[in-house]
């Protein structure tokens, strides 16, 4: 079972969350003023990048741990269900990446929706992530997925730098990155950049209580399957005509439907 | 404001309580599914013999 000291990180995170992004919303849509080129649609600069941002996060957890399964002095399970748990909640931030910029870009450019550099490698990426949850969902036993995801996992987040400099690399309509530029010189101040940051902090603290739920319902769900193979077997060994020694472990049983090697 | 403000904010507000529900709602259901049902049979064991 989870431990105490897990459970009170995660609701210390919850509780973070819902203050942090309460205070997000009521700065960015009534305390800071608008702007003098963008006017009100600047508002959405405290909710679009953060969550960009935590995208990008959970797609760094989603490599380290898939880096941390494959190398053998590290590998366990247990960072398989951090990986696909990370990367879970990060297609849902790339998606509201998605929605928002194309919310924010129907004023500012006057198109919901542009092959532009930057749109299309987040696009991309929303699809790479969507295909290694897919590739999840291909049988195999536990090992197998693990390795084959970790993989997946790798290559996809080749395109997450390619997303981050695509603005810089190629001439976009989408704006130049606001903090993280090349010159490293923020281009937003005073009370607007205190939101930003606010902003950047509390869709962080929501990364990491989504994370922790995820990952909770992550290892349930294994515990689950180990409780209905005990059962199976427990059925298998009962039926007349099969003894205990035929059966001897859980992974003869999960091996049971596999083909066998020639 | 201008009504894409309102939208864009919403977008967020909503798909982060949505999944923030069906995470809840699913953690629910499987620590529901791993409590032991005790049965007629079930021997109490508190009790002596």
């Amino acid at each position: 079972m989870e431990s105490k000291r897990y459970k009170r990180v995660r609701r210390a995170a919850g509780i973070a969350s819902l203050l942090s992004v309460a205070v997000t919303v009521i700065l960015g849509l009534w305390v800071t003023p608008p702007d003098v080129v963008q006017g009100q649609l600047v508002r959405l600069i405290y909710v679009h990048p953060p969550v960009a941002w935590v995208a990008y996060l959970a797609y760094g957890v989603t490599s380290i741990a898939s880096i941390l399964y494959l190398w053998k002095r590290t590998r366990n399970l247990r960072w398989d269900l951090l990986a696909v748990s990370s990367a879970e909640v990060g297609v849902i931030f790339t998606g509201l990446t998605l929605i928002t910029g194309s919310i924010w870009g129907r004023p500012a450019w006057g198109v919901w929706w542009t092959w532009d550099a930057r749109l299309t490698t987040t696009a991309l990426l929303f699809v790479l992530y969507l295909g290694y949850l897919a590739l999840r969902r291909v049988p195999a036993d536990s090992h197998q997925r693990a390795v084959r995801s970790a993989i997946a996992g790798l290559i996809a987040f080749i395109d997450v730098p390619i997303v981050h400099q695509s603005v810089v690399w190629w001439r976009t309509l989408h704006q130049g990155a606001t903090v993280l530029n090349p010159s490293l010189s923020p281009k937003i101040h005073g009370e607007m950049a205190t939101t930003l940051l606010i902003g950047f902090i509390s869709f962080t603290f929501v990364y990491i209580w989504m994370l922790m739920q995820r990952y909770q319902i992550a290892d349930l769900e294994q515990r689950v399957l180990d409780v209905e193979l005990e059962q199976l077997i427990k059925e298998r060994r009962n039926e007349p005509g099969v003894g205990s020694s035929q059966i001897e472990s859980t992974e003869d049983v999960d091996n049971a439907d596999q083909p066998s090697k020639v | 404001m201008n009504g894409y403000v309102e939208a864009g904010y919403l977008a967020v507000l909503g798909g982060l309580g949505g999944y923030s529900a069906l995470l809840l709602g699913k953690s629910k259901k499987l620590k529901k599914s791993l409590l032991p049902v005790k049965t007629k049979n079930d021997r109490d064991e508190s009790r002596p013999l």
